[in-house]
């Protein structure tokens, strides 16, 4: 399919069902302006003024019972992004990371990259998740497909999440939080660059009396990025890969289209998403194309049972493919379906309980075609159920207890308990204090329990791999200001890896690895139009056998981000992503070494909307984005082939021009 | 490409509208409200030290105003008097202000504070979804972008305030 024809989809689809709403498109306008005195307004003028809902601070994250970063839409705005990935990377304590195979665009979570795929951290959309089931966490798609004008905000609860989210959430959970349709409206844009570079995006919105339709799509195609490939020097020779030339000139490809749509109608909401990306791999020395694919789609249904009672139902399906061209030759589909029933009950001013129950279906095969006829290597699926509950009590003004418990069950395995506990005392209302206790489970993925490849078999009797972190953070909030110092310490225990003893590898419950390290954080709304955004981290981890630093992800990083973005439409954003040296990795390798590295980023906008006397009901912006002005090649190691060399991972400096229509105002 | 043109054509055809409503950062309107809300509302006179004792406004919780609410009020009087705007963090506090505007950092802390202010002259003022149900007289909320007001006549009353037929006519009747 044509990589564009999703965004003019879900466009179309939209502008068919608007009818003539969009050609009423909202008729509002003129601003009052920040000077404006909206105290000579009577109450009448009042009610009818438009309000612009503030982003800054909205959420008070000193009372959360989790460690929170929240991207919000000023943020998103002002520092702009071509996917997410980009924009994650700007979150404390996440760092980029990548795998030689199935999960190329990762982003790892205080640490903790020791699968080769996003298994660690949950993704969800809107609060419902999105999970891949065969090999267990594939992400890429989402992270360098998913429409990133779709978003409202981004919130990244860093630490074990299972409690409420189920499977996955081990060391981060990412909520995609969209935007709603509070209007009507429509905006398209483009961009291109060097070297091939280009995409576009547009968005739609609808709201009539009690139905809403927001829908986004994307497409992105980074430049060709040619460069020398040198096959590692432990794989020189390997029997079972195909022979490679030792040095091979690749232009490697990386483009991805997404879209998302959002409907609601009174109670009842659905939700759909498209990702897809193309990029190459690096399997023993030998390169491929390859295509992930994830459809996902929600309905979801909310009733208030009684006054103090709200409750939720919830079908979720997410579908991801696979797909390899080149060696090793596979193919992969597979899908999970999850029907939730959600519940949060408010019995006095001092208590809430949230609970639910879960059905989870999941299946998936996987063939190989490197031999014909093709035969499938993992073929099984099962079912699974969990039941959830949170206590939150008000132990007195200041002082919250938190308690929760998930208690699962997948099917062949036993019975499978997660805690959480916790206290958050708020000695002020700007000050958070908090000492919190989480357990997270990931369950055996479809290859894990049921591969049947001649080289490496499932293992059914595998358990749920599990962590346990505490958390001790020291927040303070207040209205132009936001800080928070945190300290975790997190250990996983039966962490699921490849028996290499066996002459016929497989999948044991044998591993164990222990995290430690710190975040400090901090944003600042030095005025309204000028932000500085802040964070340092540092993270060191060993395995069961005392070998340290044994994750690709550097021990330190840094960020920084300064941002003017003024009422006259434009906007300057400068950003820099500093990782450090990566300990415990080999510099002596044929290919570049992993190197400490900066991604500085920059952003600019400015909207002529107020020249064109349109300010207010839409016009025309340009933009200019730049992702590694310092222009630093990232070469990674090549995790997942064990070869002691790397791989490549950003190409350096690139640098977009773009335009923007819209018509309506979000 | 002609169906891409054909869809820019379309929104430039429809961006020739009028333009009529006026538009405002969220906080900017509350404080207006904030503001304009003495004017409709009778406090007793025991509510005040004296005649020319100002309006005091206090905010609990994370002030989400910046300074709009202290540059709406300044250099203004309602019958007399001028205003006050203070941050306030506990009911002892609050219990001195005519206005206390409870923010939406403590939607889940709010309760006790209205508690302690119950049967007292204070306007509560706040902007969470479930804040008349627990005992607050005015709750702000957003409804199609514009800022809505709900007043709970009944514990306006508790509180021996007399608000104004024309705020109620405004206002959405809260529900219990």
């Amino acid at each position: 399919m044509n990589p564009t024809r999703w965004l003019w989809i879900v466009i179309l689809f939209a502008l068919c069902l608007s009818g003539r709403a969009t050609a009423q498109v909202s008729s509002q306008t003129p601003s009052t302006g920040a000077g404006h005195d909206l105290s000579s307004l009577d109450l009448e003028s009042l009610l009818n003024t438009k309000v612009i809902t503030a982003s800054k601070f909205s959420e008070n994250l000193a009372d959360a019972p989790g460690v929170i970063s929240v991207i919000s839409q000023d943020e998103l705005r002002r520092f702009g992004g071509t996917t997410l990935q980009e924009v994650l990377e700007r979150v404390p304590g996440l760092s980029l990371a990548s795998a030689y195979f199935t999960d190329r665009s990762l982003i790892a979570a205080r640490g903790d990259q020791t699968k080769i795929n996003g298994g660690h951290v949950l993704f969800l959309i809107n609060g419902r998740p999105t999970r891949e089931v065969l090999e267990g966490g594939l992400i890429s798609d989402l992270l360098e497909a998913f429409p990133v004008n779709a978003l409202e905000k981004i919130e990244v609860i860093k630490g074990p999440g299972s409690v409420l989210y189920g499977s996955n959430a081990f060391s981060a959970v990412v909520n995609l939080i969209t935007k709603k349709a509070e209007s009507n409206g429509i905006a398209v844009s483009g961009l291109g660059g060097e070297q091939g570079a280009k995409g576009s995006s547009g968005q739609v919105m609808i709201k009539r009396g009690s139905f809403s339709l927001f829908g986004a799509g994307q497409f992105h195609q980074r430049p060709n990025w040619t460069t020398d490939y040198r096959l590692p020097v432990s794989l020189i020779g390997d029997p079972v890969a195909p022979v490679v030339p030792l040095v091979q000139n690749l232009t490697l490809e990386d483009r991805g289209d997404g879209a998302y749509l959002g409907a609601s109608y009174k109670n009842l909401a659905f939700m759909s998403s498209f990702t897809e990306w193309h990029a190459p791999s690096f399997v023993r020395g030998s390169t491929a194309s390859n295509k992930w694919r994830r459809g996902f789609a929600d309905l979801g249904y909310t009733v208030k049972a009684t006054n103090d009672w709200d409750m939720s139902f919830n079908a979720t399906y997410t579908r991801n493919t696979f797909d390899n061209f080149g060696y090793p030759s596979i193919g992969r589909d597979s899908q999970e379906l999850v029907l939730e029933w959600t519940n949060g009950v408010t019995f006095s001013n001092r208590d809430r309980l949230t609970f639910g129950a879960l059905f989870n279906h999941v299946e998936g095969q996987e063939t190989y075609f490197g031999i014909d006829p093709p035969f499938q290597i993992s073929d099984g699926s099962r079912p699974g159920g969990a039941f959830y509950a949170q206590w939150d009590h008000q132990l007195v003004d200041t002082v919250k207890l938190v308690g929760g418990v998930q208690v699962n069950k997948i099917d062949g395995t036993g019975m499978n308990v997660v805690p959480r506990a916790g206290v958050v005392w708020n000695p002020t209302p700007h000050v958070g204090v908090k000492a919190l206790y989480s357990g997270a489970f990931r369950a055996p993925s479809i290859n894990e329990t049921m591969l049947n490849h001649p080289g490496l078999q499932g293992n059914p009797d595998l358990k749920p791999e599990k962590v346990g972190t505490v958390d001790l953070s020291v927040s303070y909030q207040a209205n132009r200001f936001q800080g928070a110092l945190t300290y975790f310490h997190s250990r996983q225990t039966d962490s699921i890896v490849v028996d290499t003893q066996p002459v016929r590898w497989r999948y044991l419950n044998l591993g164990e690895a222990t995290f430690e390290g710190f975040e400090l954080e901090s944003k600042y709304y030095l005025r309204k139009s000028f932000f500085l955004t802040g964070s340092v981290s540092y993270q060191a981890n060993e395995d069961g056998n005392e070998n340290y630093n044994v994750t690709p992800v550097p021990n330190f990083g840094a960020k920084a981000g300064l941002s003017y973005r003024a009422e006259n439409g434009l906007t300057l954003s400068i950003f820099d992503n500093y990782q450090g040296a990566l300990n415990g990795f080999s510099n002596t390798t044929v290919n570049p070494s992993p190197m400490a590295y900066h991604l500085l980023s920059s952003h600019f906008r400015y909207d002529l909307s107020r020249y064109l006397g349109s300010r207010d009901k839409g016009g025309v912006a340009f933009f200019a984005h730049a992702e590694n002005l310092a222009n630093y090649q990232v070469w990674l190691p090549d995790w997942g082939n064990n070869s002691g060399d790397t791989m490549p991972v950003n190409r350096g400096r690139t640098v977009y021009f773009g335009v923007e229509f819209s018509l309506g105002r979000e | 490409m002609t169906c891409r043109l054909a869809l820019l054509a379309l929104a430039a055809a429809l961006g020739n509208l009028p333009a009529e409503t006026p538009v405002a950062d969220e906080y900017q309107v509350k404080a207006a409200f904030l503001f304009n809300f003495p004017k409709f509302v009778e406090w007793p006179t025991e509510a005040f030290k004296g005649p020319g004792d100002p309006i005091t406004i206090c905010v609990f919780g994370q002030n989400p105003f910046g300074t709009a609410l202290e540059d709406v009020v300044r250099n203004k009087t309602v019958a007399n008097r001028a205003f006050v705007v203070r941050d306030v963090v506990n009911a002892q506090q609050a219990s001195k202000c005519q206005i206390v505007f409870v923010a939406a950092s403590e939607r889940k802390r709010y309760r006790p504070l209205l508690e302690e202010l119950r049967g007292r002259s204070i306007l509560t003022v706040g902007e969470t979804d479930d804040f008349t149900v627990n005992g607050g007289i005015i709750n702000f909320k957003l409804k199609d972008a514009r800022v809505r007001i709900e007043i709970d006549a009944g514990a306006a009353e508790l509180a021996k305030l007399h608000i104004s037929s024309k705020l109620l006519s405004l206002a959405e009747v809260a529900r219990k």
